[in-house]
């Protein structure tokens, strides 16, 4: 198409680039926001507060309490805490309903809990892009097709990268940014390609349907019941009485003693119980499926074992996966990063944001470029620019703004996690207002950042004030994890300030620049 | 033990960036720097030490995580972040 | 030819005919996987799609890369037709012609 692979190849990235630069900016966005989905939710909810109870004194009482409150219920889940959500909870079936109830550190249960998405709303949002159904997941596949295509044909424009390391120009920003965007670029090149090579595979099936559809009457669905390995059905004949197990104990308690013994020999590491599920309560031939943590493993399927209920012996459990399943499960796991440890989230947080800001600073240069060999029809330049503004300043002051809504709701007030949302939605919507309202996108820049640098320390100021509670019994209790938000907003706030500052020095510098080129009047005054 | 990893990820990129031209004469601007060339044998034998340390961080990170996938991942996020720190401290010299 | 009627074309042969070509090629993939490794219908299909991603890549890039337009459209479009009408062959997997 141009004269040689690599101009055409710079011409399709350009173009990728700009087209679809927004949307994988939202979606790279509050996909690195969700490697903290639990810690998230955890800040979100002031009543999930740290929780200090051993796993076995937790499923003791779980069990206790199952056994008194869900004794006709054919199925009971136990949901243990992970260091970084404090979430117990034990769920059963009643009928058609399902119950959840919560525990805190003190066993207290409780099963009203604070209505909101949490954490879960941007990770929802990157696949769903809150659209109805799948149509989310279809444009967030091609996002992540767009995204690999972009960071091969930016390989290749820069392809001597090997001969050549990148450094930073400061002396002239649009320099500078270029050099940022090519060195963020070789700085994720591992990253993005894992994490959107991983994205498209977690729905690969539906993504081409076709020979699923032909070959299975269920499509999909068929595919999964035949690679998924499953449990033989339960006959569930025979209940379980008093005298068969555990000494005249009515209703009849499960083993968990034996089971968690023989974990205890398997599984070395310390709190390695995520879930527990029984299946068939009350039954004779009811077993037990015990999942792992997944801190050991990079798959997004942990190891599970299996027991009988009111024996505890071990029974069979699920069979090996495919290679091919489990390379699309490993592929999974290492997008969702399930596995990693704290300093390791944090290092793939960061290379997220520089994902980020690689796709920002790819369309400010496209800008930039056109707006300096003045060929770029006026009206899609000013599009973009002023679009760009929306979908990177916009998105900031969107997110901090569903924190905010929720720290301002009432705990009491009914569809709160709804008003949250709108929140999120209403202040994108006012961002694009103010960004095609100000006649230079630089000021619009300038002003978002420096309210979303506001807005940062508002949401500390608010938690020091309404939640001062909360934040005392955490230092009492040593819970990092809610704490650590206090000064993550801070330093995000510092940061923003200074990009705002940054922005304005240069509209001030611009502004000099142009009136030192008009010729002065008192000048002319004298030559007359 | 990562931050082995990340210290070895180090000083191999500055050997490869001091291998080349470009590079070495910036580092001219450093004093410390300007010591550690005078130490350095030929820009070929530079680039050597830079692979090889590259190389011995793997090993290291592959022999001290139990698990070789987390200990793949852990390698190229402490990469991505060695090879930022010396493009900004190479940024940084005049 | 007219530029934007030149990046038209490739768009379209990039985007929908690197679709069907992968789609059509996912239905090959099954069967190699189901007959020359031996894998459940099921794995097959998972791999065959998993793989047509990656015919998918190499179409949309070579798309923007060929130098004849035209002549890489009507490929396109001769080599659909012949995996479509060559797919009995291969499809369903159990029991292909």
């Amino acid at each position: 198409m141009k004269a040689t692979f690599r101009k055409s190849m710079i011409w399709l990235h350009t173009y990728l680039g700009v087209i679809l630069g927004w949307l994988l900016f939202a979606i790279f966005f509050t996909g690195t926001l969700s490697y903290f989905t639990p810690e998230m939710t955890r800040y979100l909810m002031p009543e999930r507060g740290h929780i200090s109870q051993s796993q076995q004194s937790m499923i003791a009482h779980s069990f206790a309490y199952l056994g008194t409150h869900a004794g006709e219920a054919d199925q009971w889940r136990i949901a243990l805490p992970s260091e970084r959500s404090a979430h117990w909870s034990v769920q059963w079936r009643e009928g058609k309903q399902r119950r959840t109830v919560t525990f805190n550190n003190q066993l207290a249960a409780s099963e009203n809990e604070t209505e909101t998405k949490g954490g879960l709303f941007f990770r929802n949002f990157h696949y769903t892009l809150q659209l109805r159904g799948y149509g989310g997941r279809y444009i967030a596949g091609i996002a992540a097709m767009a995204m690999l295509l972009a960071i091969f044909t930016g390989i290749y424009t820069h392809r001597r990268f090997f001969k050549d390391f990148f450094t930073l120009r400061s002396q002239k920003l649009q320099k500078w940014t270029t050099d940022f965007h090519a060195l963020a670029g070789i700085l994720t090149i591992p990253f993005c390609i894992m994490i959107c090579l991983s994205g498209i595979f977690i729905y690969a099936i539906m993504y081409l349907p076709y020979t699923a559809n032909a070959n299975f009457e269920k499509g999909e669905r068929g595919v999964n019941s035949q690679i998924i390995p499953s449990l033989p059905n339960l006959a569930l004949t025979e209940k379980v009485t008093g005298d068969d197990y555990l000494s005249n104990v009515q209703p009849p308690v499960p083993n968990y003693a034996h089971i968690l013994e023989t974990i205890a020999n398997q599984w070395r590491e310390a709190n390695p119980i995520a879930r527990i599920t029984v299946e068939g309560v009350g039954y004779k031939d009811s077993r037990v499926i015990v999942e792992r943590s997944k801190a050991t493993t990079v798959s997004t399927r942990a190891d599970r074992l299996v027991f009988e209920t009111y024996t505890g012996n071990p029974l069979k459990g699920y069979d090996d996966e495919t290679l091919p399943a489990q390379v699309r499960r490993i592929l999974y796991g290492l997008h969702q990063a399930n596995f990693a440890p704290i300093a390791m989230r944090w290092l793939l947080f960061g290379l997220g944001i520089l994902g980020c800001a690689l796709i920002a600073t790819g369309n400010i240069i496209w800008v930039a470029q056109r707006k300096k060999s003045a060929r770029q029809n006026p009206f899609t330049l000013a599009l973009v620019e002023k679009g760009n503004v929306v979908a990177v300043a916009g998105l900031i002051l969107a997110s901090l703004s569903f924190f905010i809504a929720n720290k301002l709701i009432g705990y009491n007030v009914a569809g709160r996690a709804q008003f949250e949302v709108n929140a999120f939605f209403t202040v994108w919507a006012l961002s694009a207002v103010h960004a095609f309202w100000r006649a230079k996108a630089a000021v619009a820049w300038k002003e978002q950042f420096a309210l979303a640098s506001g807005l940062c320390f508002f949401t500390v100021v608010i938690e020091l004030v309404l939640f001062r509670d909360r934040i005392v019994n955490s230092i009492e209790n040593l819970d990092s994890v809610y704490l650590s938000f206090i000064p993550a907003f801070f330093i995000s706030g510092i940061i923003l300030y200074w990009a705002a500052k940054k922005i304005g020095l240069r509209i001030i510098k611009a502004e000099i620049a142009t009136k030192s080129t008009k010729p002065s009047t008192c000048v002319r005054k004298e030559q007359k | 033990m990562i931050t082995l990893v990340f210290l070895l990820q180090l000083l191999g990129f500055l050997c490869l960036m001091l291998a080349m031209n470009k590079h070495a004469k910036q580092a001219g601007n450093s004093r410390i720097l300007t010591q550690v060339l005078r130490v350095l044998p030929s820009s070929l034998f530079t680039k050597l030490i830079g692979w090889m340390l590259l190389i011995a961080s793997l090993c290291l990170a592959m022999a001290s995580i139990e698990i070789t996938s987390i200990a793949m991942v852990w390698w190229c996020c402490t990469l991505s972040a060695a090879l930022l720190s010396i493009a900004l401290y190479f940024s940084s010299l005049p | 030819m007219n530029n934007n009627v030149d990046i038209a074309l490739r768009s379209i042969a990039a985007i929908l005919g690197g679709y069907a070509v992968s789609a059509l090629t996912s239905f090959y993939f099954a069967f190699i996987f189901f007959h020359t490794f031996k894998q459940q219908e099921g794995v097959a299909i998972l791999s065959g799609s998993m793989a047509s991603y990656f015919v998918f890549f190499a179409l949309f890039i070579a798309s923007f890369a060929i130098k004849r337009t035209l002549k890489w459209c009507a490929f396109l479009i001769a080599f659909s037709a012949i995996l479509a009408l060559a797919l009995p062959l291969v499809s369903p997997l159990s029991n292909p012609l």
